[in-house]
Order: C-alpha cells, then sequence, then structure tokens
C-alpha cells in the first residue's frame, strides 16, 4: 500500500504540485494568486518542496520584470502519484468499513 | 502507513481541493486574440510557398521554401511569446501539439495539404494550390483548437510533449526531406 508523504501533506503543497502537472513551468506570481496565498507563505511551499527536489524554480524575465518560474520535476511527479495513491486507498478503506 | 499524524483529517476534501485549484488554473488561462486565425495563415503561406518551391526546382524555389518556414517559425514563436505572457505559463504540449504540429491530426493534414498543393504545384494549377493551402491551414487550425479544448477537459495528459525519440525522429526525417530537396533542385 502507497503511503502518505508528509511532505505533500499540507493542502496547500497538495494543490501546488498538482496545479504543476498541468503545466510545464508557472511563474510565481500565477501560482499565487490561483493559489490565494500571499508570497511568502508560497515561496515557503515552494523552497520546502525544492529542498525535496519535488519542484524546481529558477529565475528569470519577463518584459524587463524579475519573476520565478516554478516547474514540477520527475521526483515530484512520482512523489504526487505515490501521496494521491495512497489518499485514494484510505478513502477506499474508510468507505469499504463504512459499508460492511 | 508511514505516519498516522501525517494522514489527513479528510483526503476526499484534500484532493477534491487540489483538483479544483488545477482547474482554477487551467480555466483561467487564454489563447492569444486572433490565435487560430494567425496560425492558420501561417500554415497556408507555408504550404503554397512549400509547393511552388518545391515545384520550381531550383535555388529560388529553395529560398522560397525556406522563407515560408521561416515565415511560420516566426508566428509560431510569437504565438507561444504572447501565450506565456498573458498566462503566466509555459505548456509544452501546447507548444509541440497545438502549434509546431506535431498532435497524430495536425500531421496529418498538414501532410495532406502539403501533398495536394505540391501536386497542384506541379499540374500549373494555382487555384488548387491555393484551395490545398487554406484548407491546410484551416484544418491545421481546427487541430489545434480540438487540442486545447482536450487539453481544457483533462489537463495533466495533455501538458507533456512528445518523448525526445520521438522529436529527434521528427528532426531527422525533416532533414533528409531538406537534403532531397537540395540534392534534386
Amino acid at each position: 500500500m502507497p503511503s502518505i508523504d508528509p511532505l505533500i501533506h499540507p493542502p496547500a503543497r497538495l494543490q501546488l504540485m498538482t496545479m504543476l502537472t498541468a503545466v510545464s513551468e508557472a511563474e510565481f506570481v500565477t501560482l499565487r494568486d490561483v493559489l490565494d496565498v500571499s508570497d511568502s507563505v508560497l515561496s515557503k511551499h515552494v523552497s520546502a518542496l525544492a529542498a525535496a527536489d519535488y519542484v524546481r524554480s529558477r529565475k528569470g524575465v519577463v518584459d524587463g520584470r524579475r519573476t520565478t518560474w516554478v516547474s514540477l520535476t520527475k521526483t515530484g511527479d512520482r512523489a504526487l502519484r505515490a501521496h494521491v495513491a495512497a489518499l485514494r486507498s484510505l478513502i477506499e478503506a474508510v468507505d469499504r468499513g463504512s459499508a460492511s | 502507513m508511514a505516519s498516522m499524524n501525517a494522514v489527513p483529517s479528510d483526503p476526499t476534501d484534500d484532493l477534491a481541493a487540489a483538483e479544483a485549484a488545477r482547474a482554477r488554473l487551467t480555466r483561467s488561462l487564454r489563447l492569444p486574440s486572433w490565435f487560430h486565425t494567425f496560425l492558420g495563415a501561417a500554415v497556408a503561406v507555408q504550404v503554397a510557398t512549400a509547393a511552388y518551391g518545391v515545384e520550381q526546382q531550383s535555388d529560388a524555389g529553395l529560398l522560397l521554401v525556406g522563407a515560408g518556414c521561416l515565415a511560420f517559425l516566426v508566428v509560431a514563436l510569437v504565438l507561444l511569446a504572447r501565450f506565456r505572457k498573458l498566462n503566466g505559463v509555459r505548456v509544452e504540449g501546447f507548444t509541440s501539439r497545438a502549434v509546431m504540429g506535431t498532435s497524430t491530426r495536425s500531421s496529418l493534414v498538414h501532410l495532406a495539404a502539403m501533398g495536394a498543393a505540391i501536386w497542384a504545384a506541379f499540374e500549373g494549377q494555382p487555384w488548387l494550390v491555393a484551395v490545398a493551402s487554406i484548407v491546410g491551414g484551416a484544418g491545421y487550425a481546427a487541430s489545434s483548437r480540438l487540442w486545447w479544448e482536450g487539453y481544457l477537459r483533462d489537463p495533466a495528459p495533455h501538458a507533456r510533449a512528445e518523448s525526445r525519440a520521438v522529436l529527434a525522429m521528427g528532426a531527422v526525417t525533416l532533414v533528409a526531406a531538406l537534403v532531397l530537396l537540395v540534392l534534386n533542385r
């Protein structure tokens, strides 16, 4: 049975990583606006996930302004799939328990 | 289980919230204005110039083929830059399949249009070249629209581009076609 990943456990991190599956790379401000969190909160989540090589962040310039691009790594993609599988297993187990 | 403390209080809500966040992101994405029109027109120009260029079998014809490809490339790059600026995201699947035409549907439409236009050029039927180019451009744009609709419905599998092996095969085929064109001019 796949196990819950404590690093992806906080809902904001799960949402962030799930969002990144839809794109190859997203600007920090785009992620912040969709998640509706502050710069500092998002920055902490990105740093924690980057330290585990779940996401990658790089600096860039768009129209003369500095920006940060965030993307999901292969390690992060695998970890996310395992975490989601663990959550689904848990839900099924609870449902089976309720039904019996 | 690794740690019971790590188990969310309600995993159903967590998963639903994550999927909702992804849906919010994809719903917020916009295509640049006149995206499909510019893309279709660029493909139509590329097909027409390629047909006449191949038919001429000369250095000038080769230049015409190159100019058409360059025009398409410039339009594609501008559209991609506008998409990225507008949305603050980059989607490799969008770049390769919706714009560069590596989806099966786009490739077949482009190939059919090229074949028809080149045949018409050799037959000396300029109106048929024009029809094949315009139909090809419209078909290519329609394929791109279908890809986009599929992406919005199910973003994760559509977000990825082809593997490097497939792209390398495409590049080798393109180079081989160019070499043949140069040798036969």
